[in-house]
């Protein structure tokens, strides 16, 4: 998104969402609204190849110009957010593009695969190997 | 007169034993026939817009140009991988994730 475009109320929403997602599933997210480069998937992947860790980040490209979302999973980050869950919240998100609303969309979407990344928190004790 | 019929007569003049009423000017007839709902139209028209301009201010349509990242790097590509993400066209094989298009 065009800085321009975007309202600070905006840009501080989808910073928020994204901070949310990473602290509920301890992955990392990335979020790149723009135009895409070709085929949506394909950069998309290049994209998240670029990241830091890979393997550990999940990337959500929105190209609003073509109508296409795109969210692309490490393979370590894929074991806690299966395909089947980025495809809902993908669905979430594309039925609030429909309505017009791509900040909301996107705000919503990922912090619904935040909590579907969820790592419950454990209360076992390990028991010591003395 | 019963009570029935009593709200079938129109009200062309004052009741038997009712204080006399002015008969209103036709400023004022326009005035309630036509000024108050009016206004009332207005001010409901001024709440809905109100609430579609705050709607607008959060979620308003986005048309990029540039792009925007958030949470990530810049996105240009490192030399060495992006001579290796160049040529395999896509990224890890071993990604997931899902597709829309809307």
């Amino acid at each position: 998104v065009s800085a321009g475009e975007l309202t600070p109320t905006q840009t501080e929403d989808l910073k928020r969402a994204v901070r949310l997602a990473e602290e509920d599933s301890e992955l990392r997210f990335s979020l790149y609204v723009g135009p895409a480069e070709g085929e949506p998937r394909a950069h998309a992947q290049q994209l998240h190849a670029t990241l830091t860790d890979p393997p550990t980040s999940v990337l959500v490209l929105c190209d609003p110009e073509a109508r296409a979302l795109e969210i692309v999973t490490g393979a370590v980050a894929r074991r806690t957010l299966e395909d089947g869950e980025c495809a809902l919240a993908a669905l979430s998100m594309k039925s609030s593009f429909e309505g017009g609303d791509i900040v909301g969309g996107l705000a919503k979407g990922l912090m619904q695969l935040g909590r579907a990344a969820r790592v419950p928190r454990t209360l076992h004790v390990t028991p010591s190997t003395d | 007169m019963s009570d029935l019929m009593s709200m079938l007569v129109p009200l062309a003049g004052t009741f038997p034993g009712w204080p006399a009423a002015d008969t209103p000017t036709p400023a004022e007839a326009l005035l309630v026939l036509f000024g108050i709902p009016g206004l009332v139209a207005v001010v409901i028209a001024v709440l809905v817009f109100a609430g579609h301009l705050a709607r607008q201010g959060r979620g308003a349509q986005v048309h990029p140009k540039e792009p925007l990242w958030v949470g990530g790097q810049s996105g240009e590509l490192a030399p060495a991988r992006a001579a290796r993400e160049l040529t395999t066209g896509t990224g890890d094989e071993t990604t997931g994730g899902a597709s829309v298009r809307w």
